[in-house]
């Protein structure tokens, strides 16, 4: 059964790299800031790409209105 | 390391990073192991690596002993995360054990070393037919060396039901490796 299920161990790098990132949550910790496990980069752009459209999107509906404002008040 | 040096460090960490880094780097390797058997692949047994030391590190001030290793809480806390990933990927509990099979024995005679790998093999595949719950049983078993009650603590059962759990699934084993032709102890 111990042959069928033999132990695997990580590749250094990565036991090295979640080391040091740890260390860097765990002094986020200490002071006093949130622990949280880094997010994907593609998930950082969708929720940038988001935030900008929406902010697009906002923006238009604002000259729209003023522009409709200005505009009945002539 | 003993029980108490153990708890020693553990309350270090919750007020020192380095104290962490020494947890970290005992049980890292285990946990990737426990891991990498239930999803089967690299990529995502460092990726629910790095979820569980970072839970746990987010969760550390509200650990307790409870009179089992840390380990076993650390094991809960992948179990866990392992059981949301093949949620969310609504996918059978089937590990790529293949990759897990021995490659080659050094000094083995090659018709011996050629049977023994044709036997594991077999007991590979025989372990994949089983479900989620006895693979994980047997990979905390035979890949992470742990005693019944650990066990239990961390798939949530009692030490009884995990001694049952454990004989049935030999038993269900032992019948399906002989309709095979393989022999069996």
């Amino acid at each position: 059964m111990q042959g069928a299920l033999r132990p695997v161990e990580p590749s250094a790098s990565f036991r090295e790299g979640l080391r040091g990132n740890l260390a860097l949550a765990a002094q986020h910790k200490m002071a006093g800031l949130v622990v949280e496990y880094p997010k994907p980069f593609r998930e950082g752009i969708v929720l940038g790409l988001s935030t900008g459209l929406l902010a697009a999107a906002i923006a238009v509906i604002v000259l729209l209105f003023r522009s409709r404002l200005f505009g009945a008040r002539r | 390391m003993s029980e108490q040096d153990e708890s020693a460090r553990i309350e270090a960490a919750k007020m020192d990073p380095d104290a962490f880094g020494e947890l970290y780097a005992r049980y890292v390797d285990r946990i990737y192991n426990y891991i990498f058997h239930r999803v089967g692949n690299i990529h995502d047994a460092e990726d629910l690596t790095s979820r569980t030391f970072f839970r746990a590190l987010s969760h550390l001030n509200s650990y307790q002993d409870q009179g089992l290793p840390f380990s076993a809480w650390l094991y809960r806390i992948a179990h866990n995360l392992v059981a949301n990933w093949h949620r969310d990927r609504g996918r059978r509990h089937v590990v790529a054990l293949d990759e897990l099979i021995i490659k080659s024995l050094p000094h083995e005679h090659p018709e011996a070393m050629a049977e023994f790998q044709d036997n594991t093999q077999q007991l590979g595949a025989a372990i994949r037919q089983l479900d989620a719950t006895r693979q994980e049983l047997l990979v905390l078993k035979f890949s992470e060396g742990l005693s019944n009650a650990e066990i239990g603590s961390i798939m949530g059962r009692s030490e009884g039901a995990i001694k049952s759990l454990y004989h049935r699934t030999l038993l269900a084993m032992r019948k399906d490796l002989l309709k095979k032709g393989l022999d069996v102890e």
